[in-house]
């Protein structure tokens, strides 16, 4: 399922609400799914974390009671075929009379089982164990920001010094002067196009540091999401 | 405090997880104005929680009068972020001195034996 199709279905799972809150609940969605790809969530990663569509309707609608208003009879009667091939729904909020207006029904929000058990002391010990290669990793990428934090600095302070001396030297050699002005301008450049791009590479180095180490920890630790 | 397991199941009141939750989400916000995803990142370690338990949370929050929020655009794309009130302090405050009370009768009762 891509995330269109699992917006669509929390849509059509939502008709019992106002508009207003309908789209207000779709921009939330469509903000908290544009933040995780941002974080490097794939759509998969984002669809399952925010689990089915019916059961988020469902919290939403528990919340929304006093947003509920009638359902349009087409769409109602078009939701009631796709609602055929799921889980029984014991009060239908579309139900066989359209023309009374229904309370959306208070249902208690699903919740998710313990996936396993937990494994966070095999984890501990892994740290433990890899201790030492953990230790080098992290070395590493500390000695990586500091090399891309420093390089670009470094440009800088050589393009400002190449100009401060090419302006020295244009009163001994013009020619010469104008040179050495002309190559400090050019480094000065290049580090202020490489200084953005290097901040940039250190803050995904560590984010794809936390990231697997949030992983490796929810997988050890098995804990679900509520 | 993170949870109570029985089974793999959660067993904690219904209720008493819905004010557990709001009182984390209002200490996440309560640092700084905050948005969803960030929220639910400065949660991590204390309690999981996705967006679809979040949003309900912060729509009660906001209808309560317990936070303020506001729209402003973040990368091209709008972004809402949500601002503790001095009545969701308040909120926050009570919450925290009920998780102590929670604490103490737990201890009282089980002598601090999981």
């Amino acid at each position: 399922m891509t995330y269109n199709e699992w917006r669509d279905e929390l849509k059509s799972n939502l008709l019992c609400v106002s508009e207003t809150e309908r789209r207000r609940v779709l921009d939330y969605y469509a903000e908290a799914y544009a933040d995780r790809r941002d974080a490097g969530f794939s759509e998969r990663e984002i669809i399952d974390d925010f689990g089915a569509p019916y059961d988020a309707a469902q919290r939403i609608l528990n919340e929304s009671a006093e947003d509920y208003v009638e359902p349009p009879q087409k769409e109602a009667r078009r939701d009631n075929r796709l609602n055929e091939n799921r889980r029984p729904y014991k009060d239908d909020v579309y139900g066989d009379d359209y023309s009374q207006k229904r309370e959306a029904p208070r249902r208690e929000p699903v919740v998710q089982k313990q996936s396993g058990r937990d494994y966070t002391w095999v984890f501990v010990l892994l740290c433990v164990i890899f201790a030492v290669p953990l230790f080098s990793l992290i070395v590493t990428m500390i000695s990586l920001t500091i090399c891309f934090a420093v390089v670009p600095m470094s440009l800088l302070i050589t393009g400002v010094a190449a100009i401060g001396s090419g302006v020295g030297a244009l009163f001994v050699d013009v020619a010469y002067g104008a040179g050495v002005i002309g190559v400090g301008i050019m480094i000065f450049g290049i580090s202020l196009m490489l200084m953005p791009l290097f901040f940039k590479l250190i803050d995904l180095m560590w984010t794809v540091f936390k990231k697997v180490f949030s992983w490796l920890k929810r997988l050890f630790s098995g804990k679900e999401r509520i | 405090m993170y949870s109570i397991r029985q089974s793999g199941v959660f067993l904690v009141d219904i209720q008493l997880k819905k004010g557990i939750l709001d009182v984390c989400v209002l200490h996440a916000i309560s640092r700084g104005e905050s948005y969803g995803y960030k929220i639910i990142s400065d949660l991590e370690g204390i309690i999981e929680i996705s967006e679809s338990t979040l949003y309900p949370i912060l729509k009660r929050l906001e209808t309560g009068g317990f936070v303020t929020t506001r729209t402003a655009e973040y990368s091209g794309r709008l972004r809402r972020y949500y601002k503790i009130s001095n009545l969701g302090l308040k909120k926050l405050k009570s919450g925290r001195d009920d998780l102590l009370e929670i604490n103490a009768i737990y201890k009282k009762l089980f002598g601090g034996r999981i």
